[in-house]
């Protein structure tokens, strides 16, 4: 017997997967932007799941004020590249507190999506916090190589304080 | 030209004739793509084995690829002027690139054979994202969810084939090396399983480049040990796929791919236990 769209829609969710794919996030799949290590940077950031060891990378350079300069890497699923690919590109050249007001935006549209979703997503917005951390303290004086946050959801649902 | 340049270069013609033979409908001249396109991994080891005995570092990092996206003819032209782009970085003093060369001579002498025959010519859709699977009749749900698959699947068995290549350049222990030759042999079998799915769906896509942090110092038996949990939820995701779609073909594939990773497991594991005897 054919499964209706309700019964198809629960086991896909079961199996973690998001369930629309516009043409403009089949584009940040098919082809994302600002992807790769940056060898010349300013800062560089990584927001980790410990409990997957899935993670982001960002990198930043900076001309004055401006954000020159972002690119990202992971080893996590297409949401975080997606969400990579998008962030990156929005606050390309732009300056960095149009950026970080960028980041928070993002983070309140991602209260609306799936707890899964927000934790691979937000992967790659504690990735670009932690990158201006890091590019701080090397500007104090510390000889720090990266600045890691870790996320306090797990994108498999739990919560890495210690609650489930 | 430094050799680990030279191994960026070939690491990026494999990946550009794997995906040329992915989007060619011709299942004879596909096949035979294919083919060379796995020569060409073989040279790509031949180099990494090469610059590990002169103890030279070589990593992962790739250029950008734009594919040909309009015709086989286009795709077959692209594969010679890219091959014969990679020959002008060799050492012609070199017995090892005498070697890569006369494997490259013939292909391009086959492709231009192939070329001759204009029936041989082809229109290309493996780019075209219209997200059709053939004949067959997915409901919107069903074509998202495979779509995320393939993206997640098909990036996941590249990193392993590169992965598993790095270890096993590193490994003096006979065991070990058979294992990572074993999950090289059984992701390249998936990896163009996955990419012929893609290019049939039109959204065929060069893998992103798999970042150094996953391999530079790596703790293998860490990466093992992550890689069973990782295979464990792809046979999850597998599963719950299979069942969910609709398509008795595409949910019988994924059954199998589902059975296939419970022996990548077992293999994986058997790596852990040969580390921890060492």
């Amino acid at each position: 017997m054919k499964k209706t769209t309700k019964e198809n829609q629960e086991e896909l969710e079961k199996a973690g997967r998001v369930a629309e794919i516009s043409s403009e996030v089949l584009d940040h799949m098919m082809n994302p932007k600002n992807y790769g290590v940056m060898k010349d940077h300013d800062g560089v950031g990584m927001g980790a799941d410990k409990k997957t060891g899935e993670f982001a990378m960002v990198y930043i350079k900076l001309n004055g004020e401006v954000l020159e300069d972002i690119t990202f890497g992971c080893n996590a699923c297409q949401d975080t590249v997606v969400a990579g690919s998008l962030f990156t590109e929005m606050v390309k050249g732009d300056t960095l507190d149009n950026a970080v007001q960028a980041l928070r935006l993002m983070e309140e549209q991602l209260s609306f999506v799936s707890k899964k979703q927000q934790a691979c997503s937000g992967m790659v917005l504690q990735a670009f916090r932690a990158s201006i951390i890091n590019k701080e303290n090397r500007v104090n004086g510390m000889k720090e190589d990266m600045f890691t946050i870790d996320l306090k959801e797990s994108c498999e649902g739990v919560n890495l304080n210690g609650n489930q | 030209m430094e050799i680990n340049k030279i191994y960026q270069s070939k690491h990026e013609l494999w990946l550009k004739i794997l995906y040329s033979s992915f989007s060619i409908k011709n299942e004879k001249i596909k096949s035979q793509i294919y083919d060379f396109a796995d020569i060409e991994f073989r040279h790509m080891k031949w180099l990494s084995n090469n610059m590990q005995e002169q103890n030279i570092a070589y990593n992962c990092d790739k250029f950008a690829i734009d594919m040909p996206k309009s015709s086989t003819f286009e795709v077959l032209e692209y594969i010679i002027s890219e091959i014969k782009l990679c020959i002008k970085e060799y050492d012609p003093e070199d017995p090892l690139f005498a070697r890569i060369l006369s494997d490259e001579f013939y292909f391009i002498t086959a492709i231009e054979l192939l070329l001759k025959d204009k029936s041989n010519d082809g229109e290309i859709t493996a780019y075209n994202r219209e997200r059709k699977y053939e004949e067959k009749e997915l409901d919107d749900l069903s074509r998202d969810a495979l779509t995320l698959f393939l993206f997640e699947e098909s990036y996941k068995e590249y990193e392993l084939i590169l992965l598993y290549g790095y270890f096993q350049n590193y490994t003096t222990n006979i065991l070990q090396y058979n294992i990572y030759q074993d999950m090289i042999d059984e992701s390249q079998f998936h990896l163009k399983s996955f990419g012929e799915m893609m290019a049939k769906m039109g959204v065929l896509a060069i893998p992103r480049t798999v970042i150094p942090a996953l391999y530079q110092n790596k703790d293998i038996k860490q990466f093992l040990t992550d890689g069973i949990d990782e295979e464990i939820n792809a046979k999850e995701e597998c599963a719950a796929l299979a069942e969910a779609i609709d398509d008795e073909e595409i949910s019988a594939f994924l059954t199998f791919i589902m059975y296939q990773e419970n022996y990548h497991i077992e293999l994986m594991q058997k790596a852990i236990n040969n580390l921890e005897v060492k």
